[in-house]
């Protein structure tokens, strides 16, 4: 293996969540204040997830907080980041959700997807990823993802009917005026 | 001293630091850097080093050659280069990335990627003309001089052959030192294509620091 893969390689966490569009996620991220270290929750949509795997892979996820859009981009294998909790998965079809910027309260809503996504084999879900202690939002859908690092790549015609049954709303729907995404 | 070492350009990535930000680097190894000759002011009029880096096959040596690095007792070596006030330092010595600590500033030189023929804008960077309202001076390379002269100036810039030609940069940042396989990770973009050997010395601004100036 080159030089430049085992460099990256080691600076890998051994476990990340595979993380797709749509998925609502709660991400723990150190922060500093002052002299002391604590750890801040940011949580809401994954709006977009660029580069496959590896090091380089970043996500963005996208809340909307006190009727202001705040989008944060972070790298999956950031040291910054205690832990990430995967918390509903919805769907959606396109990958990157930027058409959710110019969304407002109801219709800023992302379905939940029930069924995992076809070919996928069913895992219980990983202890410190899956374990999504909110019960609102655990609606009994963590069973889905496979291992980190697997080709998640299900042909698309293969998803399986969408649940009539609506997602209940997420705490990111209400209504608010449009406030355009900020990244830090 | 000025330290200096022969390295193979391996690519780029990037780092984390410990406060979660990402730093660009170059990858450099560099695996049995000898010093071959030793050049002083009674003999060569000039104090120098000579280093080498790389393989050769002994029957692709030339005999002249062959015998300058049996001299070293050194095997042959591939590239050449010579630093200027190596200070003590002895022949057939081995050279290991161990020279540089991380945090020090480095210059490293090398061949800078070819570009071929190339325009104003890319090799001297020149500003380009309107694209709209009828434009048609896009790419043009401007007035070339004026009526009183009536001549070009030498040295006047125009398009040309860019790059493969020796560059340096000064004031890297050494991020990291990977002794076990012979690694230094340099902050930035180092001049060369994949694979290039590239000169790495200590820079006048790291000298100066250490020094206490």
């Amino acid at each position: 293996m080159n030089v430049i893969d085992l460099l990256q390689r080691e600076q890998e966490k051994s476990r990340v969540p595979v993380l797709r569009p749509g998925d609502t996620v709660r991400v723990h991220v150190k922060v500093v204040e002052g002299t002391r270290e604590r750890i801040q929750v940011f949580e809401g949509v994954v709006i977009a997830v660029n580069g496959k795997t590896g090091l380089h892979t970043s996500f963005t996820v996208r809340r909307v907080s006190h009727g202001v859009g705040v989008e944060r981009t972070f790298l999956i294998h950031s040291p910054r980041i205690d832990r990430i909790e995967v918390l509903r998965h919805g769907q959606v079809r396109r990958a990157k959700l930027f058409y959710l910027r110019e969304k407002v309260g109801k219709h800023a809503r992302i379905r939940e997807r029930r069924q995992p996504l076809g070919g996928e084999a069913a895992s219980p879900p990983t202890a410190d990823e899956e374990a999504a202690p909110d019960s609102s939002a655990a609606v009994g859908d963590a069973a889905g993802d496979p291992p980190p690092r697997s080709p998640e790549l299900a042909p698309a015609g293969s998803f399986p009917a969408a649940s009539p049954a609506e997602a209940e709303e997420s705490d990111l729907g209400e209504p608010a005026p449009v406030g355009d995404g900020d990244a830090e | 001293m000025s330290r200096a070492l022969l390295a193979r350009k391996v690519g780029m990535t990037q780092v984390f630091t410990e406060r979660g930000t990402t730093v660009p680097v170059t990858v450099l190894e560099s695996a049995g850097c000898r010093v071959v000759q030793v050049k002083t002011v009674a003999v060569d009029g000039y104090d120098a080093a000579q280093i080498g880096l790389g393989e050769r096959a002994a029957r692709r040596t030339p005999k002249a050659l062959a015998g300058h690095f049996k001299r070293a007792g050194t095997p042959p070596q591939r590239h050449l280069a010579e630093v200027r006030d190596p200070g003590d330092i002895k022949v057939g010595a081995r050279l290991g990335v161990d020279l540089f600590a991380a945090g020090q500033l480095i210059d490293v030189c090398g061949i800078s990627q070819g570009k071929g023929f190339a325009g104003q804008h890319k090799r001297h960077n020149f500003d380009r003309g309107a694209v709209t309202h009828g434009s048609h001076n896009i790419k043009q390379p401007g007035s070339i001089g004026s009526t009183d002269a009536a001549r070009v100036f030498r040295g006047l810039r125009m398009a040309g052959h860019l790059g493969a030609q020796r560059a340096t940069v000064r004031n890297l940042e050494v991020v990291r030192v990977d002794t076990d396989r012979n690694l230094l990770l340099v902050k930035g973009s180092v001049p060369g294509h994949r694979n290039a050997v590239v000169l790495v010395r200590a820079s006048d601004r790291s000298a100066s620091l250490e020094s206490g100036e």
